[in-house]
């Protein structure tokens, strides 16, 4: 059960931006993906969530194959994501960035809602109670009727965190949450992904900072020029000399 | 006025724990005023254009959905409408089809030429579409004039029944006035709700970026598609219309320019709400007969208009409308946000 990435390898015209690469991300647990700059970690993302095809391999959900999903299957598939640099709906209120994705699961058709059919009320109810608990936990209700374009950095990363948590998935991408983060977002950050796995939800995250990795994850994967180096415990993995050699070194001293 | 606002774009109306009656309040007054119209204005002069101007907003509700809030220009509305015309002008001639059947028929056939179309042609963007559907509302205009045996080529087909209710016929226009504006009340009322709903806001976050909205599990194809689909049924609604009130129906209606002129209905009204579509049909259908002797430029003012339109006010009428109900009512603006909170 879990992610399973068998053997995806996504080749762009000749260049292997991934390459043989296996791993495992289990149910309610964190596991990071790291590896210096590069490495094909937001591409290792992409392939997972629909974004890009692989072009040789396998990548399993729970034992659907996700690798011929589009973006918003993968989605309703059960994974949330975030991105690089935040894409919030920078119109859109707080709130109404958490509704859309609020609404994945929702089955209410056109002919109803136009009709403001019974159905169609009492979803956009619970609509709207789904994607404010998500506010909730992220203590953001404060925001929600602020567009999210006019938010701090800080701010649209928890939009988007909250926006991924709203599509009730099983497990989360979260691709450099704290990037750009104080010190004491990043420790509030932290204790968020330590709910969200206590909730039973899984944690793939690319991230840099690896004093947060370290302490943070369960589970460790790194990567170097698109292939795995390396992977264990981040006990394990803060100690193994290739690791240190190809890239810890030089980002603990940083 | 409060309605302006609230519908005059794709930010919500203000919830207030008075909600209910305030939320009537502004369709009520519309309603009132669409049936007093022909009691104050009865001169047949005026009634035969409100018709017309009741049938351009139910096809430009349908281009502002597939345009203003999809954002895909589509430059077939005509050729749908063309297709509703026929459809329900043959099926009341030739099979002696009641009026009522003949209506459905003409919303559902463009709905389905519309979903068999939207599968290949809104894989393309931005101008590639435009061009896609302008040919496609070229190739209708042939099928119109070639096709003799069912269309009666370009003389057309003659004679479509003035429809009745309950053995009322409705020849006149004060009648069919009202038989106009209440499927055009009921298909701005229907589409408001649907913009107003998860789908209006799917349309938004598609709008807004696309890609964030697709990983967040929006089916951006699927609400494109459906977008056309339910452009082409109104647009049908109205060809429909149009054949039943001028009983009679020729290919040369429903060319290209047709399109166009929708198009400029709808930009000149402000794409990005509803009350764009409604205002520019009103606008550009009012607009020749204002020009008194000058008509026959009535192009040119319309060339003229949406030129300015697009530079100096690009949410057009609507835009500036809900800018000034806006300003008069900063003061209040805090109370409206709280209430929006709730």
């Amino acid at each position: 059960m879990g992610l399973a990435l068998e053997e995806v390898t996504k080749a762009f015209e000749g260049l292997m931006a991934v390459s043989n690469l296996s791993f495992v991300v289990r149910p309610a647990a964190i596991t990071a993906l790291i590896g210096p700059n590069g490495a094909g970690k937001t591409t290792t993302f992409n392939l997972i969530s629909g974004l890009l095809r692989p072009s040789a391999g396998r990548i399993r959900f729970d034992g659907q194959d996700l690798a011929r999903l589009q973006p918003h299957q993968v989605c309703r598939a059960g994974i949330g994501r975030s991105f690089q640099t935040p894409q919030t709906f920078g119109q859109m209120t707080v709130l109404e960035n958490v509704m859309v994705a609020a609404q994945v699961r929702t089955r209410a058709t056109f002919l109803g809602v136009g009709l403001r059919l019974p159905r169609g009320v009492r979803e956009e109810r619970r609509i709207r109670e789904l994607a404010l608990a998500q506010l909730e936990f992220l203590d953001l209700v404060s925001l929600a009727e602020r567009p999210a374009g006019t938010l701090p950095l800080g701010q649209q990363r928890l939009v988007e965190l909250a926006r991924a948590l709203a599509t009730e998935p099983r497990l989360l991408l979260l691709d450099e949450p704290v990037a750009g983060l104080n010190q004491a977002e990043v420790g509030g950050l932290r204790e968020v992904l330590l709910r969200i796995r206590e909730r039973g939800i899984a944690v793939l995250l690319v991230e840099h900072n690896m004093r947060f990795v370290l302490r943070t994850a369960d589970h460790v994967v790194v990567l170097n020029h698109g292939q795995k180096l390396a992977e264990g415990s981040a006990a394990e993995i803060a100690r193994d000399p290739r690791v240190v050699a190809a890239y810890l070194g030089r980002a603990w001293e940083a | 006025m409060s309605g302006l606002e609230d519908m005059g774009g794709p930010e919500r109306a203000p919830q207030s724990p008075r909600g209910a009656p305030r939320r009537f309040l502004a369709p009520a007054i519309l309603v009132t005023l669409v049936a007093l119209v022909p009691l104050v204005y009865p001169q047949p002069f005026v009634i035969t254009l409100l018709v017309f101007v009741g049938i351009y907003i139910i096809v430009c509700t349908g281009l502002s959905l597939i345009f203003g809030y999809a954002g895909q220009l589509s430059l077939t509305q005509a050729a749908f409408y063309g297709i509703g015309a026929y459809t329900s002008a043959l099926l009341t001639t030739r099979l002696d089809v009641s009026f009522w059947l003949g209506l459905v028929a003409a919303g559902l056939l463009p709905g389905i030429v519309a979903a068999l179309i939207g599968a290949p042609i809104l894989r393309l963007r931005h101008y590639y579409l435009a061009m896609a559907t302008l040919a496609f509302s070229e190739i209708m205009v042939v099928v119109f004039i070639q096709e003799v045996d069912i269309t009666g080529g370009p003389t057309g087909i003659t004679h479509v029944p003035s429809p009745s209710v309950l053995g009322l016929s409705l020849h006149t226009s004060t009648r069919y006035y009202y038989l106009v504006w209440t499927i055009a009340v009921l298909v701005v009322a229907f589409s408001y709700n649907l913009i107003r709903s998860k789908f209006g806001r799917a349309l938004r976050a598609i709008s807004d970026n696309e890609v964030a909205a697709s990983a967040m599990g929006v089916d951006v194809a699927r609400m494109t598609s459906l977008m056309f689909v339910l452009s082409a049924i109104y647009a049908g609604i109205g060809g429909a219309l149009y054949a039943h009130y001028i009983s009679f129906v020729s290919p040369d209606t429903f060319s290209v320019s047709l399109s166009i002129l929708l198009v400029i209905m709808v930009a000149v009204g402000g794409v990005q709400s509803l009350w764009g579509a409604v205002l520019g049909a009103i606008f550009i259908t009012v607009l020749p007969s204002l020009l008194g002797a000058y008509q026959q430029y009535a192009m040119l003012v319309y060339g003229l208009i949406l030129v300015l339109v697009l530079m100096f006010m690009p949410q057009g009428i609507a835009g500036v409308g809900s800018a000034l109900v806006g300003r008069l009512r900063r003061p209040r603006g805090a109370a409206a946000t709280a209430e929006a909170t709730r």
